[in-house]
């Protein structure tokens, strides 16, 4: 079943948008450039943008549908959206923020406290909005759309105006809503990385034209993100996992893979962290990973798995592997070092990577 | 200045009193009458767009353009008992709109209209439209929006607007005189009492002492409009 089918065209001055899609993971990321017409799909989504024509159904309502001249207006959709400048509402406090679309809709006491509870926000229900930080504000305004009793989730590039430190305890976060939520969610972003740590599921948008989403991995198998993006740092492996071990002497966690048990990566330890069952995010970067036809012994990389090239191609001047080790993982080389590896796929190899080059999230 | 003089300066004649309280209700009840119709209106010509926008924005703001006194003429050759509306409506109920109160009020009401329309427009305007979507986004139409997002963060544009209002009432002349006449108690405010005092020999103490309070009176409009503005943008 699909949670979203959009089917449109849309024309804005000069720029036109158009596509057809069918969403059917609960969450599911939106990338493309800055003015692709990312925000123009999200505007759709929530009725804030009428299309010439199309059809729109959101967990079968239907939205939009200019044959039957069929249009619910924003307020009717039940889809909550979480702006990238928040939004906050200036002549209210933070409780009566929240409060705003919850008087109107769910009004359950229960509810407004799991919430609060769940986004930290307890300790600001008093606050202003002029007294909140960029991370508060984007809390307060997920908190407040979450609120509304809304069926669909929108979030529009949630971390852009958050630093490095906070951004990071905002994806550990969201990826916590995100799963206690039952409802699709939708969220834009311009950084892949970002996105990826949220979700595996992405919907690319360029130039206006939408495209059916795909998981990350099968869009590069069909070199839709290297022809896509066209920067060539673009490639990240993201994995789940739980903490198997800490071994704070060694300075060492070991992580095992959800997909696979008997890979266990080693991270650097993070003792304010990681404890041993937490369920983990690691990000790895593609250029991160070296690749060796041998095992090798004494040398300081802690990461070691055997597997076999599944996909190689060449992209402008370099190439991209998929090694499966059980688990695909994504590498970036040069052409001078596949070239002298003789890479092909079905060829067996070793993918080595550092413990600190991997990027850990709760 | 003797204490006598001082004295008789300072009492104050019956005349004088009506047309200070009558400059008074006719600028309340005029500002109170026009509120809720230079709302609706500000709100259209801000946020909406129809076919005739210009032609209704340019009936609305012709007041403002026009010489008063030819404003209280037209008003007078409408309203007035021998005018198109004004004689139907003599004929029909036995109301007569001219030279009375009422038509104080009409001719007030006609010439402020527009400065308060256009400042509640204005203040509508400055309200980011993005505050609107995300009342939208939450569940709350379009009605509810606005008089629980739009309206209070334009509340402080809508004060001055009001109180631009009731000063133009208050000095209010040309019209009034036209449609409404000069009738001492009946329709004479602050502005005509002045005018006809000022053709009277020796009337100069009166005519100052009805300055006084016609600048005692906007200046308390105003102090009270700031002291509003102020405890509304404190709130934001």
């Amino acid at each position: 079943m699909a949670y979203i089918t959009l089917n449109t065209k849309l024309r804005k001055g000069n720029f036109n948008f158009s596509g057809n899609c069918e969403i059917t993971s609960r969450v599911t990321g939106v990338f493309g450039p800055s003015g692709a017409g990312k925000t123009t799909l999200l505007h759709l989504l929530a009725g804030l943008q009428k299309p010439r024509e199309g059809f729109l159904c959101i967990n079968d309502q239907v939205c939009f549908d200019t044959r039957s001249k069929v249009f619910v207006p924003t307020h009717k959709r039940r889809v909550g959206y979480v702006f990238q400048e928040g939004r906050i509402f200036p002549h209210l406090s933070i409780e009566t923020n929240l409060k705003y679309g919850w008087k109107r809709n769910t009004h359950n006491q229960q509810y407004f406290d799991e919430i609060v509870d769940l986004l930290q926000l307890r300790a600001l229900l008093k606050s202003r909005p002029g007294q909140l930080s960029g991370g508060q504000n984007q809390r307060v305004a997920i908190g407040r759309a979450l609120m509304s009793n809304v069926q669909l989730l929108l979030l529009d590039e949630p971390f852009t105006s958050l630093d490095p430190i906070i951004k990071k305890q905002a994806i550990s976060l969201l990826n916590k809503v995100i799963h206690i939520l039952n409802i699709p969610v939708i969220i834009v972003s311009h950084e892949l990385k970002d996105l990826l740590m949220l979700t595996q599921n992405l919907l690319l948008i360029k130039d206006g034209l939408m495209e059916q989403p795909d998981s990350y991995l099968e869009l590069i198998r069909r070199k839709k993100i290297p022809e896509f993006d066209g920067l060539s740092e673009n490639y990240y492996n993201i994995f789940t996992g739980k903490v198997a071990e800490t071994l704070m002497k060694k300075g060492i966690t070991k992580v095992q893979m959800d997909e696979k048990e008997s890979l266990i990566f080693n991270i650097e330890s993070d003792e304010f962290m990681f404890h041993p069952g937490d369920p983990v995010k690691v990000l790895l970067r593609g250029s991160d990973v070296a690749l060796s036809l041998t095992h090798v012994g004494n040398i300081s990389i802690r990461n070691q798995f055997q597997g076999k090239v599944e996909t190689i191609f060449q992209h402008h001047n370099h190439l991209v592997c998929i090694v499966d080790c059980g688990i695909q993982i994504i590498t970036r080389l040069t052409l001078d070092s596949g070239n002298s590896l003789e890479l092909k796929p079905g060829k067996k190899i070793w993918c080595l990577f550092k413990s600190l080059a991997i990027e850990a999230y709760k | 200045m003797s204490f006598l003089c001082f004295i008789s300066f300072i009492s104050i004649t019956p005349a004088e009193i009506s047309a200070v309280l009558l400059s008074l209700k006719v600028a309340v009840i005029s500002s109170v009458i026009s509120f809720p119709f230079a709302l609706f209106i500000g709100r259209g010509m801000a946020r909406s767009n129809f076919r005739g926008k210009s032609l209704i924005e340019g009936i609305i703001h012709l007041p403002l353009v026009m010489p008063p006194v030819t404003t209280g003429y037209l008003l007078l050759i409408i309203l007035g008992t021998q005018g198109f509306i004004g004689s139907w409506l003599y004929r029909t109920f036995g109301i007569r709109l001219a030279f009375n109160q009422t038509s104080a009020i009409i001719a007030s009401i006609i010439v402020s209209f527009p400065l308060v329309t256009r400042s509640i427009r204005t203040a509508i305007e400055m309200v980011d439209r993005r505050m609107e979507d995300a009342s939208r986004t939450l569940g709350v139409s379009p009605f509810l929006t606005f008089f629980s997002i739009t309206f209070p963060l334009a509340l402080p544009g809508i004060i001055s607007g009001l109180v631009l209002g009731f000063a133009r009432c208050l000095g209010e002349f040309g019209a009034t005189i036209t449609f409404a006449g000069n009738i001492e108690g009946e329709t004479q405010t602050i502005a005509l009492a002045v005018y006809s005092l000022m053709q009277v020999p020796g009337k100069e103490g009166a005519t100052l002492r009805l300055v006084i309070f016609s600048a005692i009176i906007s200046l308390i409009a105003m102090v009270l409009a700031e002291y509003l503005n102020k405890k509304v943008k404190g709130k934001h």
